[in-house]
């Protein structure tokens, strides 16, 4: 299918608008929303819906559809739009299977059950996730992260947010913020890699008896606590030199998946899970 | 089909396959079946084409360093020359200019970090040049004008997004700031090395994004 531009003005008074795209087969969709919030998720109808209700002259939709690909854009037309003018909430249906990007700097994002990859790239945007799968790449700066029964791996970086994973079925977790917290409460799968790094701030992870990863718990200025029953590393992996305050190594039962926990000032807490 | 029309759609879709009106136009039309034949040596002479080897960050704070030295690259204090406007307008450039304050405070971090070292380092003399280190005054001072140019970038964009700019720029200068204490005291501490670099890493996505969101107004 063609490109197909659409460009829709605001009138004064709040605005309702609806476009439906036919798409084949798995999707990708952009989202482009500077102020507001949105939401999405999945759905079995070989299409794609999204719905933007905004307020303001200053706010112009831009969308484009080529093929399988999706973009839709807020763009300012207006000058020195205020906070409340600048804001436009969409709800956006899509196939399960779609891939998601979005960029947005302020308001809540959710996504339900979709199961593609995904970006996030916002400023101080809140983000909401469950039951997600794929690839999942956040990128913000203040804002928090809710990850709810997510399957796939996740890589995020921030300045100032924090994330809380519950029940996460992931291989592959990297987690990097400044003043956040972290906290992990799922089962570490086997062979999964697990790395949480915060400069201060709590780090928090939760543990099964039956869970088996070798960890490796640093904190040059602050402290750790642990409730996991760690032995020597099963592995003959050299223990680190003892630079920190405080430091845990080793392994826990037969050591299946790998976990670091790294703060420079802040607290790690290893806690069996109730 | 004009051939305006066929000029556009092989713009567009290099690639694509041709369409029986659009083998019907090239058959009657020499000028646009040219046109075709050029485009299609073009793409198959560019996959011959080495990779490009991005220049080393150092390359990159050398040269800011050189150009504020030759006072090339600082606040006018009266009307500039068109040589200055234009190294200004190059560096106002959003990912330009991130990428070179970014690239600028990692490299710097980097040779500040080495400086911080209490006895000699032969390996670091080995492999930097031999251009004077930036000190680490001038690393914080570069730093500190990059936050406050960033910021004033953001004057059109929503006040809660500068707010949240603002505040951050203010953590992560002050991460660097204990870090870098940390690397003082304990220079062969690579764990206190390592949250350093993150640190100025942190500090050059800051930017970046903060000149994209201000220059571009969140677009």
């Amino acid at each position: 299918m063609m490109g197909a531009l659409f460009l829709i003005g605001v009138p004064a008074q709040a605005h309702h608008v609806e476009k439906h795209f036919q798409v084949t087969g798995k999707p990708v969709v952009t989202v482009r929303n500077p102020s507001g919030n949105i939401q999405v998720k999945a759905w079995n109808k070989p299409e794609v819906m999204i719905s933007m209700n905004f307020a303001s002259d200053k706010l112009q939709i831009a969308g484009e559809q080529a093929g399988d690909r999706i973009e839709v854009e807020t763009q300012i037309v207006g000058e020195n739009p205020t906070s409340d003018e600048l804001k436009a909430d969409y709800v956006v249906s899509v196939p399960e299977e779609s891939e998601l990007q979005v960029r947005t700097d302020s308001g809540d994002v959710t996504v339900d059950s979709v199961h593609g990859n995904m970006t996030f790239d916002t400023v101080g945007a809140n983000l909401e996730l469950s039951d997600v799968e794929g690839y999942v790449v956040i990128k913000s700066i203040d804002g928090s992260l809710v990850c709810t029964r997510c399957a796939g791996s996740l890589d995020a970086t921030s300045i100032s947010g924090s994330f809380r994973l519950i029940q996460p079925s992931m291989d592959s977790v990297r987690i990097q913020t400044s003043s956040g917290n972290i906290l992990f409460d799922g089962n570490f799968i086997r062979r999964g890699i697990y790395i949480l790094k915060n400069y201060s701030g709590t780090i928090e992870v939760r543990f099964s008896p039956s869970d088996s990863f070798d960890v490796a718990a640093n904190s040059l200025y602050g402290k750790v606590y642990n409730e996991a029953p760690v032995k020597p590393d099963v592995h003959g992996n050299t223990r680190p030199p003892k630079y920190s305050n405080a430091l845990l190594f080793g392994s826990v039962n037969q050591g299946n998946a790998k976990v670091e926990l790294s703060s420079f000032s802040g607290t790690i807490k290893i806690l069996k899970r109730d | 089909m004009s051939c305006h029309e066929l000029k556009n759609i092989l713009s567009q879709e290099p690639d694509g396959a041709m369409t029986m009106e659009v083998r019907k136009h090239l058959e009657g039309c020499a000028d646009c079946r040219a046109l075709a034949s050029d485009l299609a040596a073009i793409r198959l002479a560019s996959l011959d084409l080495p990779a490009e080897e991005e220049p080393h960050g150092r390359v990159w704070a050398r040269i800011r360093l050189q150009l504020e030295a030759e006072g090339l690259i600082r606040e006018p204090q009266f009307e500039p020359s068109p040589q200055r406007v234009a190294l200004r307008s190059l560096f106002q450039r959003p990912a330009f200019a991130g990428t070179v304050l970014g690239l600028l405070l990692l490299a710097a971090g980097f040779a500040g970090v080495r400086s911080l070292r209490t006895g000699p380092d032969i390996t670091a003399q080995a492999q930097l040049p031999t251009q004077p280190q930036p000190s680490e005054e001038a690393v914080q001072e570069a730093s500190l004008n990059a936050s406050e140019t960033s910021i004033e970038s953001l004057q059109q964009v929503d006040p809660q997004v500068q707010a949240v700019f603002k505040r951050d720029f203010a953590l992560v200068d002050n991460v660097i700031s204990m870090c870098e204490k940390s690397v003082r005291e304990q220079p062969d501490n690579d764990l206190a090395r390592e949250y350093l670099n993150d640190a100025y890493q942190q500090k050059a996505q800051l930017l970046a994004v903060a000149m994209d969101r201000g220059t571009l107004g969140g677009r």
